[in-house]
């Protein structure tokens, strides 16, 4: 029997409880997949993966659909300090950590991305239903997410540019995001009113993986670029249902995969400490130098704290075998982001 | 003037001398309406459909009387072929002053005003010599394509 059947109702059962319960689904994801691969009932077929990895397209894709390059380049200038303060107090102690611990400047550097990013779906999710938008400090998350988003597509192009080949291809690429985002390119089919706008929805995600695979770049990095040079067709809420489904399946999918040692467990208590303090400081002096309070910073480290998606994206495509260090984080911070932000 | 919030929305604030309102256009469609008195540390938070977002605009721009005009088609399920459709109109400038046997309506159009609500009261089946006045609005009734000679003739559209 496929993984796949097994897998979605799962999935489909965890999302129920956890939005019952207000609560953000990612981390049972995770559970249940350890549960299910640490029994046997899940033995990782290729089904499995291969929705797994239309998982990360389509959420990445879906980001990129979010990124309006226009709205981008009129607000970056007042984000930018925020956006450094939160690289720097968040990459540069955890990759420090990892030489120390002796991982060498690759695995280190993919680590450090994976626990400096904070997760945007668990993170927005919590200012939306924590009515917390009238705040300024709110303003500052918001675009903090988006500053992550463009760091991320840096981070991809770095490990992308592994090989030289690669390397060269990348300008190309983002000479196409350009020319695709300024041309009226396939805006009359997504405008049709019969199967093609979601067909071809579907398909510019799918091809992500494809060319990816032949050109040797990153998935991800080719998804993301293809959602900015569509995101002025206003795809997002075609592309949302597809990302939702193959996404939960994709998280169910890297628990699976996830070999937990007990040896792991004190590096995970370490980098999560790291991870946590990272937040706290960044956002306390983000607060105290854009907000002019500590107050509000304190508030911005409850709404960055939670990582989830991006980690496990870049754990699952990058360094699979650390993904029980990255999971224990993402388990761990984001549980803690949500319930800091119940306490007053 | 609205705060673009990619993933979120959108924000529009008023800071007022009580206090602060932000109004947010969730992308899934919601509107969530703050209110943070002065001195308070915690909005009163409401989230509202479309709907009831653009009754609560109309009733502050004081446009409650000036509402869009609408329409509606009824039909019979006992009858067949049987359309009737309602619609209201704002009384414009141009037939301002006249009454409703001054300007024809039922001869040159076969529509019927069934009723009209003026600033201070409501009158339902208004004699022919019923006066309009600008900023009355009327409700008229007739068949759809009486209705559309209606607009065309009487209020030139």
């Amino acid at each position: 029997m496929s993984d796949a059947l097994v897998v979605i109702p799962v999935a489909t059962l965890a999302a129920i409880l956890c939005r019952k319960l207000n609560f953000t689904p990612i981390p049972l994801y995770i559970l249940v997949g350890m549960l299910m691969g640490q029994t046997g009932i899940i033995e990782g077929d290729e089904t499995g993966k291969f929705l797994g990895s239309l998982g990360i397209v389509f959420l990445l894709f879906y980001i990129g659909l979010k990124i309006n390059p226009k709205t981008l380049r009129t607000n970056i200038g007042g984000i930018a300090l925020a956006g450094l303060i939160d690289f720097v107090f968040n990459f540069t102690p955890a990759f420090i950590l990892l030489s120390l611990l002796g991982f060498d400047l690759l695995k280190g550097f993919i680590l450090a991305s994976a626990i400096y990013i904070s997760s945007s779906a668990v993170n927005l999710k919590l200012l939306i239903d924590g009515r917390k938008l009238i705040y300024p400090f709110a303003e500052t998350v918001v675009w903090l997410m988006v500053f992550e988003d463009v760091v991320l597509i840096a981070i991809l192009s770095i490990l992308s540019a592994r090989e030289i080949l690669s390397f060269l291809l990348i300008i190309p690429l983002l000479a196409l995001v350009y020319v695709i985002y300024r041309s009226n390119l396939l805006s009359g089919l997504f405008k049709r009113d019969d199967e093609i706008p979601v067909l071809l929805t579907f398909t510019i995600p799918s091809l992500a993986l494809l060319v990816a695979e032949k050109l040797k770049l990153s998935e991800a990095l080719v998804a993301i670029s293809l959602g900015i040079s569509f995101s002025r067709h206003g795809i997002d809420s075609i592309t949302r249902p597809f990302k939702d489904i193959f996404l939960a399946i994709f998280f169910v999918f890297f628990g699976t995969l996830i070999t937990f040692k007990i040896s792991d467990f004190s590096i995970v208590l370490l980098l999560a400490a790291v991870a946590v303090t990272g937040k706290f400081v960044s956002g306390y002096v983000i607060g105290k130098f854009i907000h002019d309070s500590t107050k509000d910073g304190v508030e911005i480290f409850k709404h960055t704290v939670a990582r989830g998606e991006f980690s496990v994206i870049l754990s699952s495509l990058f360094a699979l075998e650390n993904a029980g260090i990255i999971a224990g984080i993402v388990l761990f911070t984001s549980v803690l982001g949500p319930i800091l932000t119940k306490i007053r | 003037m609205g705060v673009e919030l990619p993933g979120v929305g959108t924000k529009y604030e008023i800071d007022t001398a009580g206090g602060r309102i932000a109004v947010v256009f969730l992308e899934g469609g919601e509107i969530q309406l703050y209110i943070l008195e002065r001195g308070c540390e915690k909005p009163c938070v409401v989230n509202l459909t479309n709907v009831e977002a653009r009754r609560l605009g109309s009733i502050l721009s004081g446009a409650i009387f000036e509402r869009e005009e609408e329409g509606v088609e009824v039909a019979f399920p006992q009858i067949s072929e049987l359309r009737i459709t309602v619609h209201t109109y704002t009384v414009s400038k141009s037939i301002a002053g006249k009454t409703i046997e001054e300007l024809k309506i039922r001869k040159n159009t076969g529509v019927t005003i069934i009723a009209i609500s003026k600033e201070d009261r409501n009158i339902i089946s208004p004699s022919p010599s019923t006066r309009l006045e600008e900023g009355d609005i009327i409700v008229v009734i007739g068949e759809h394509d009486q209705i559309r000679r209606f607009e065309e003739l009487i209020l030139g559209r």
